[in-house]
């Protein structure tokens, strides 16, 4: 299915053909970028009537850009359907006829979103009420929760210095509630708790604090604290029920219109704003019909500051010169919607709107009115939270732009700079700038990458090239401010980048489906669209716990992370048997091994029996299971787990999205259901991780251990099983033979030949174990491996059937072929090499290959681009010297403008220094070592990148003999010597012309090629070195036409300093040495009489 | 008449030697600009098209006043603001082909496990067309242009507007056209010239040795009768329009030892021919010479015996000169290979034609034919119009005699491939009547 799908979104449009042919055969052609916006539908926005702008600050100047006109609404006649985007919550006054306090300030929750049609809802539920609950002394009654009530109360308001807010009564309501702990088994009695209601959710904190201060004046005895850390957004999901961007439904009657005539104002941008009660509205669960998607409009925007030579734009100093935009309907391929907001005259580009502007301030102002008026819904482009919104916004403060910064939804609401820091086990510590944007979600595409996709290189060119095959041409930034003040020629081609560089990410956004795959993983786990980005993977477990422990009558307890280091035993692994395989290697995999343990065993908090508390309880020994690790949980047939229910909907709904995927026919509700049952996949194995999580909001070391002690003695189990039956004394051909396991895998050598018997015997084998398991666990035949080369633990490759007849692809694990910190090299050569090994089955071509190139390593035949090192120049001073650190000290010191900055990349080669120099010291710039012939460190290259790796691939199969082989053979013999036209030495030496033919250096006066010995063989030698020629001359001619085409140019010089590009280097270097070697030729005199 | 001798004569003469005298007549090199092409890799392709769409717009604008008369204004693409008002625009074609080959891809398949399939022919239904002038482009669509009939670079004038989407309408086309030809000088005896290509000898399968035996044994004058050697006396010039070592047939991949080993034969070759006739010799794009069009000629240290020659030339390809008043103009074929390739177009001699309307002898190069980085000039621009206008190794002789509204005729020759046809072509000077003669 997906085959089909990504060519719709990949494809550019039907472009207008000559001979007006009616196949349907759309096109690929990656054509220019500038054919491209030139022929994109201009957009079919109905422009018949002109959106009254109500905000002083919302301009009709452009009909195009408007939503669609809003219907006239009749509440007490209609009902309104929108799908909400996001919900956040501000403090209000109560208003006539709603539920909950009625004493301003009261938290007011917000709904945002689109109708089916396209017109931006924003929805007020009032009414909802934030609470907690604590545990209460035995003796605790009625009358004493009203003696709590104004004590806390009176605590509260005393405790609140100044009270901004003005708050008359914190605590609202105090009632007893008889519920359960999620944690553990302790008998089916309930416990007593009082549910504590106040006015604000920031008084929760400060409720909680003053009674665990002194709980004996709230008639409390050491209390025990339940829900008073759920984010109040979450709490009314879960209390509502409702999912993140599900559709919600306001009956007829239930719900009120603000106009301008109505009594309370519309606040918002939105083109509908209605109030509702929060137990007064319809959620539909995302299923069926409710799983469609509304049109969201998804802004992609790009902008172009014009540097100082040298330093990093800073929005205090360098102007803003351009901002592009593209807007794109969800569901639809190319964008509706595309313009460029330019400083000084720009000339008009096809297909695009531009508009100029003389003065920054005006060009700022006039696009924020632009984006209030499109009022996007996603926000997205490359990098866009950490650089282009902070620069916009500070900039816009700098030159005091009026009311740019209010980008939000709600009017008088400005959108401010914010840093976060997420710590999540997931990416680690990053460091991000977080913005506010009242009911629109920013969706920056860099974070969606790094967060999803291990790359070797996260900048938009090498992410385009990666998924789209696109090179993207790349302008230095110093030339940008060059070209901004030259013509409106040049300028036009700056916007041309800017358009490029907007509408790449809505390119990737669509064939990586990356809001359709969030939007489902918010209705899965429950969660806002926007708690995906910013937050963990904690928060999406949080949520789906919370509503199952609410629906069995449970609660969740506050849990103070102690940051214990208790550590479980992780999965190990069976010990390798390390080798080449070449008979095919069965593979078992169990089939969502951990979620699969704990539905199996009911783990969970609710069945965990403490420690030594059996008899306490009265569990019976056949009701409870003690798992490998020792722990006690009872059977599900005396209670059942919340997480094995939730694991259980989670994969019952996965395979009904599975099942739904096979018989849909259209490829936009494919990809829905597609990215569904991913993100129930995801979520069903981040439970455990919930569980084993010890900064978390409720970790449980003695589920989580269990689990993963099942799965040790599962795979031991299944190893000892299978080696048991499958031998020649019970009739089959060869002893079978466990060779390696690995967390939820097993590598079975049944010792046949053929792929048929190992895909018979590997299903048989599966059914024959897992019928020893207790359900739901399952043992899957999934794929065999032939040839299987295994390396080392969690290191191997292979060749990956499912079926007899073909491959499906080459699977490789552990094995530098991703790794940042290589060169190019490495990854290609260790491809290659894995390539020959498996597909070709042939050891000798893949060592021979592997020679060849470290022969060709060593004589300085590899392309420079493939050793070329990169790293991000993150700070100047780091503790330990770094190559690419003090690479940039001395490009600083050759040339300022072109030196690398704070934040770019700094691409690297080492080359050769005198003895014991540390490679930090000899880094130096790619284009700096061709232009100069620097020679090149290969030995560093040999032993430093590519020696580990190789090894690690060819012992399996050349044993200890590998090193010797590989390393120093023969071929390492030949070394090229480089002469440098830079260095301390180059001053002194001379270079003489040797003899073409024997290299016998020439009499100094002479300027023949040839020596008199060698005169004879003059034209053979001729030949040879014209070969050369030729092969260099074709790859000039075929990479400077490349590049021509990729700019979309014929007439202007390509300006591209893209490094990232595989050919930028190529095309440098080709240049002189053919210019060196069309030189050579002349030695042999000018062919020309 | 050389080939069409009189059967009955050949029964009665005898076939005894006589001293016959080759017939001179005028010659005069002018590849000059061909020579001196130059060959400075700093520099980058931009600048051939803008020297390239900068002469041709100095020969349009007067064309397109004749054609249109000055009904319509001569824009730029950045002038054009308003849609659907008609105008002339002059630039540069460019044809986006999916399936043109791109080093980019090939490379990023060098990591991946498909093999991608060897093409000989680019064309596919979705190739489109753009028009580029100094700063923009603008994709056309057209009922006049069929997209499958012209290639990229090719230089011209448009008539249309530009609707809302941005896409120019053409209505009409002004092609350069064939350039004012000099009055042909007239002539009243027979002199004849050879042109050959394609000896392929480097190449260890081939049988053409025997043929180019039987060939050098009639130029010598060893065949026939004596009226028939008088005639082949009347030979003046022979050209060799590359192949000389390897022949273009896309399967033959040149060995680097085949061609060190045959150099010696090609030599002589060479030397057997200049000694009886003057002979022109243009290097190949698979000969053991440059690439990238123009090619110098061949090195003189790979003819040391034929340099001793003074009737034997190394010449470029192209190649131009002056035989007898008549300007010869010639390539040894890629170029019309390669606009084969890149288009529907699939016989020669109606390439051949295309590019004299189009005045141009090459204008795929250098987008897909490699090419010296020239700096100030096109190379390739047919200045000034050729009496015999030919392209070597072709799969089959061919000719016409285009004649252009002007008056122009222009001897047109597909010069076939020595090594499969054993044929060549010859043209009598006196008329421009064409040939062809087989030697197997």
């Amino acid at each position: 299915m997906s085959n089909k799908m990504d060519r719709n979104k990949t494809k550019g449009p039907p472009p207008k053909r000559f001979k007006s042919g009616d196949d349907d055969d759309e096109n690929d052609t990656p054509f220019s970028f500038e054919e491209q916006l030139a022929c994109m539908d201009t957009g079919d926005i109905d422009s018949q009537e002109i959106f009254e702008g109500e905000g002083p600050e919302n301009q009709s100047s452009n009909m195009k850009w408007s939503r669609p006109p809003p219907p006239i609404l009749t509440p007490n006649r209609e009902t309104l359907i929108f799908q909400q985007l996001d919900i956040d919550h501000y403090y209000g006054s109560p208003m006539n006829g709603m539920p909950g306090s009625q004493l301003a300030p009261v938290p007011i929750m917000r709904m945002y979103g689109i109708t089916s049609e396209g017109n931006s809802v924003c929805c007020h539920v009032h009414g909802f009420t934030p609470y907690f609950y604590v545990t209460v002394p035995v003796n605790f009654t009625e009358s004493s929760c009203n003696e709590m009530k104004t004590n806390l109360n009176k605590a509260i308001l005393e405790d609140l210095r100044g009270n901004k807010d003005n708050i008359k009564e914190c605590v609202l309501e105090v009632r007893l509630v008889q519920a359960k702990s999620i944690m553990y088994y302790k008998g089916d009695s309930n416990i007593t708790f009082a549910r504590v209601s106040v006015a604000l959710p920031k008084l929760i904190a400060a409720a909680k604090r003053l009674i665990e201060r002194q709980p004996l004046s709230f008639g409390l005895m050491d209390p025990q604290f339940y829900e008073t850390n759920i984010d109040f957004d979450i709490r009314f999901m879960v209390d509502t029920s409702i999912v993140g961007c599900s559709w919600i439904e306001l009956p007829v009657g239930k719900w009120f219109l603000r106009t301008i005539d109505s009594k309370v104002k519309p606040e918002s941008r939105c083109q509908i704003e209605v109030d509702v009660a929060w137990n007064a509205f319809i959620f539909h669960p995302p299923e069926g019909e409710w799983s469609k998607v509304a049109p969201f409009r998804i802004l992609s925007f790009d902008i172009e500051c014009a540097g100082r030579k040298g330093i990093f734009p800073e929005a205090k100093h360098d102007p803003v010169i351009q901002i592009a935009s593209m807007v794109i309907r969800q569901g639809e391929t190319e964008p509706y919607l595309r313009n460029v907001f330019t400083l000084n005259t720009c000339a008009p580009i096809v297909g695009s709107q531009v508009l100029s502007f003389q003065s920054e301030s005006e060009m700022l102002s006039k696009w924020s009115d632009f984006f209030r008026k499109l009022d996007p819904d996603i926000i997205t482009g490359y990098n866009i939270s950490n650089f282009d919104w902070p620069y916009l916004i500070n900039r816009a403060k700098h030159l005091n732009v009026q009311k740019f910064d209010f980008l939000g939804r709600i009017k008088n609401v400005r959108s401010v700079i914010k840093d976060t820091v997420l710590q999540s086990k997931q990416m680690g510590r990053r460091e991000n700038k977080t913005i506010n944007f009242e009911g629109r979600v920013p969706f920056d595409l860099l974070l969606v990458l790094v967060r999803d996709y291990k790359l070797r290189s996260y900048t938009l060119n090498a992410v385009s090239y990666h998924f789209l095959q696109e090179q993207k041409e790349d302008v230095h930034h110093s030339i940008i401010t060059d070209l901004q003040n030259e013509s409106e020629q040049t300028r036009r081609r700056l916007a041309m980048y800017c358009l490029k560089d907007a509408y790449l990410p809505l390119k990737l956004l669509n064939k990586l489906m990356c809001i359709i795959n969030h939007m489902e993983m918010a209705r899965v786990t429950g969660v806002p669209l926007l708690c995906l980005l910013t937050r963990g993977q904690q928060i999406k477990v949080v949520s789906q716990l919370l509503r199952k422990a609410k629906e069995a009558g449970y609660l969740m307890p506050v849990y103070h992370s102690q940051g214990s280091d208790d550590q479980y035993e992780g999965a190990t692994v069976i010990e390798p048997k390390r080798g080449y395989y070449a008979d095919p290697i069965s593979t078992l995999d169990f089939a969502s091994l951990y979620p699969s343990i704990m539905m199996a065993h009911n783990l969970c908090y609710t069945t965990l029996v403490p420690p030594n508390a059996q008899n306490q309880f009265n569990v019976a020994d056949n009701d409870v299971t003690i798992t490998p690790s020792k722990n006690m949980f009872v059977k599900n047939h005396i209670r059942k787990g919340l997480l094995p229910e939730i694991l259980e909907s989670l994969l019952a709904a996965r395979k009904k999205a599975k099942a739904d995927l096979k018989d849909e026919k259209d490829p936009f509700k494919r990809s829905v259901l597609d990215g569904r049952q991913l993100a129930l996949k995801i979520s069903a194995n981040s439970v455990y991780g919930f569980t084993g999580a010890q900064v978390g909001k409720l970790p449980c070391l003695e589920i989580s251990g269990s689990v993963t002690a099942y799965g040790r003695t599962m795979i031991e189990f299944t190893k000892s099983e299978v080696e048991k039956k499958y031998t020649k004394a019970n009739g089959y051909k060869e002893d079978a033979v466990v060779i390696y396991g690995d967390t939820d895998s097993v590598m079975v050598k049944f010792g046949v030949k053929t792929l048929e018997e190992s895909m018979e015997l590997g299903k048989e084998a599966a059914e024959f174990v897992t019928a020893k398991f207790v359900k739901p666990i399952k043992l899957e035949f999934e794929k065999v491996y032939y040839p299987y080369l295994l390396i080392n633990k969690k290191r191997y490759a292979g060749l990956y059937f499912t079926r007899p007849d073909k491959y499906d692809k080459m699977d490789c694990k552990g094995i530098e072929t991703v790794r940042r910190d290589n060169c190019p090299l490495v990854s290609n050569v260790m491809s290659t090499c894995l390539q020959k090994l498996l597909i070709d089955r042939d050891p000798d071509g893949a060592i021979n290959y592997a020679k060849q190139i470290i022969a060709d390593l060593l004589c300085n035949r590899i392309d420079i681009s493939q050793l070329v090192i990169t790293k991000e120049l993150t700070k100047n001073d780091y503790a330990a010297k770094q190559a690419h650190v003090e690479l940039a000290k001395k490009m600083k010191k050759r040339d300022e403008g072109t030196a690398p900055k704070l934040g770019d990349r700094v691409p690297y080669v080492l080359c050769c220094a005198t003895k014991n120099t540390p490679a930090y010291m000899k880094a130096e710039d790619p284009i700096y070592v061709l232009e100069n012939s620097v020679p090149i460190d290969f030995n560093y290259y040999l032993e430093n990148q590519l020696s580990k790796p190789l090894l690690r691939i060819f012992e399996p199969i050349l044993g200890e003999k590998a090193e010797s082989l590989l390393l120093k053979g023969e071929h390492t013999r030949t070394k090229a010597m480089v002469t440098s036209k830079v260095g301390a030495l180059a001053a002194f030496t001379k270079k003489k012309e040797k003899c073409l033919g024997c290299k016998t250096v020439m009499p100094s006066e002479t300027k023949k090629a040839l020596c008199d010995h060698c005169m004879k063989k003059e034209g053979q030698l001729y030949i040879t070195e014209v070969f050369k020629l030729r092969q260099l001359q074709q790859n000039f001619s075929r990479l400077w036409t490349e590049c021509q085409r990729c700019q979309g140019s014929l007439h202007e010089e390509v300006l591209c300093t893209n490094r990232d590009c595989t050919i930028f280097y190529m095309r440098k270097k080709m240049g002189m040495e053919l210019d060196t070697q069309e030189n050579t030729i002349l030695r042999f005199g000018q062919p020309i009489w | 008449m050389l080939l069409k001798v009189s059967p009955k004569s050949t029964a009665d003469e005898e076939f005894s030697s006589h001293d016959l005298e080759r017939q001179i007549v005028d010659y005069t090199d002018s590849s000059t600009r061909f020579y001196e092409a130059p060959r400075d890799f700093s520099k980058q392709y931009a600048h051939i098209y803008s020297a390239r769409l900068c002469t041709f717009r100095n020969i349009l604008t007067p064309l397109i006043k004749n054609k249109w008369s000055n009904k319509y204004k001569i824009l730029k693409l950045c002038d054009l603001r308003e849609s659907g008002t008609s105008c002339v625009i002059i630039g540069t074609l460019f044809k986006l082909q999916e399936l043109k080959p791109s080093i980019l891809k090939e490379l990023s398949d060098q990591l991946e496990i498909i093999p991608q399939p060897t093409r000989t022919h680019f064309v596919h239904d979705s190739d489109s067309l753009v028009l580029e002038d100094e700063l923009q482009r603008i994709k056309l669509v057209s009922d006049v242009i069929d997209i499958h009939q012209v290639v990229t670079g090719v230089v011209c004038a448009i008539l249309g507007s530009e609707d809302e989407d941005g896409i120019f309408t053409v209505k009409d086309v002004c092609w350069p056209g064939c350039s004012i030809q000099k009055p042909l000088p007239v002539r009243n005896e027979d002199r004849y010239i050879v042109l050959m290509s394609g000896l392929n000898m480097a190449s260890k399968s081939a049988d053409q040795i025997l043929s180019l035996h039987l060939f050098l044994e009639w130029m010598s004058g060893l065949a026939g009768t004596s009226y028939y050697q008088e005639e082949v006396s009347k030979i003046v010039r022979v050209i060799i329009a590359g192949g000389v070592f390897a022949n273009h047939s896309d399967e033959s991949v040149l060995n680097e030892s085949d061609v060190i080993s045959s150099a010696e034969l090609v030599d002589s070759l060479a030397a057997a021919i200049s000694g009886v006739a003057p002979l022109d010799i243009m290097p190949g794009c698979k000969d053991p010479n440059d690439v990238m069009l123009p090619q110098k000629p061949f090195h003189y240290c790979l003819f040391p015996k034929a340099t001793e020659y003074k009737s034997f030339r190394r010449v470029s390809n192209p190649y131009e000169c002056e035989i007898g008043g008549l300007l010869c103009l010639g390539t040894s074929g890629e170029p019309v290979k390669d606009i084969m390739r890149y288009s529907n177009l699939d016989n020669s001699q109606e390439v051949l034609k295309k590019t004299l309307e189009w005045r141009h002898l090459a204008p795929t190069c250098p987008d897909t034919v490699p090419c010296t980085p020239s700096v100030d000039t096109d190379p390739f621009i047919i200045y000034n119009c050729p009496a015999i206008y030919f392209s070597g190794n072709a799969d089959e002789f061919g000719t016409t005699l285009y004649e252009g509204e002007e008056g122009q005729r222009i001897r047109i020759v597909s010069i076939p491939d020595f090594c499969n046809t054993k044929s060549i072509a010859i043209i009598n000077l006196a008329n421009l009547e064409c040939y062809s003669m087989s030697f197997s």
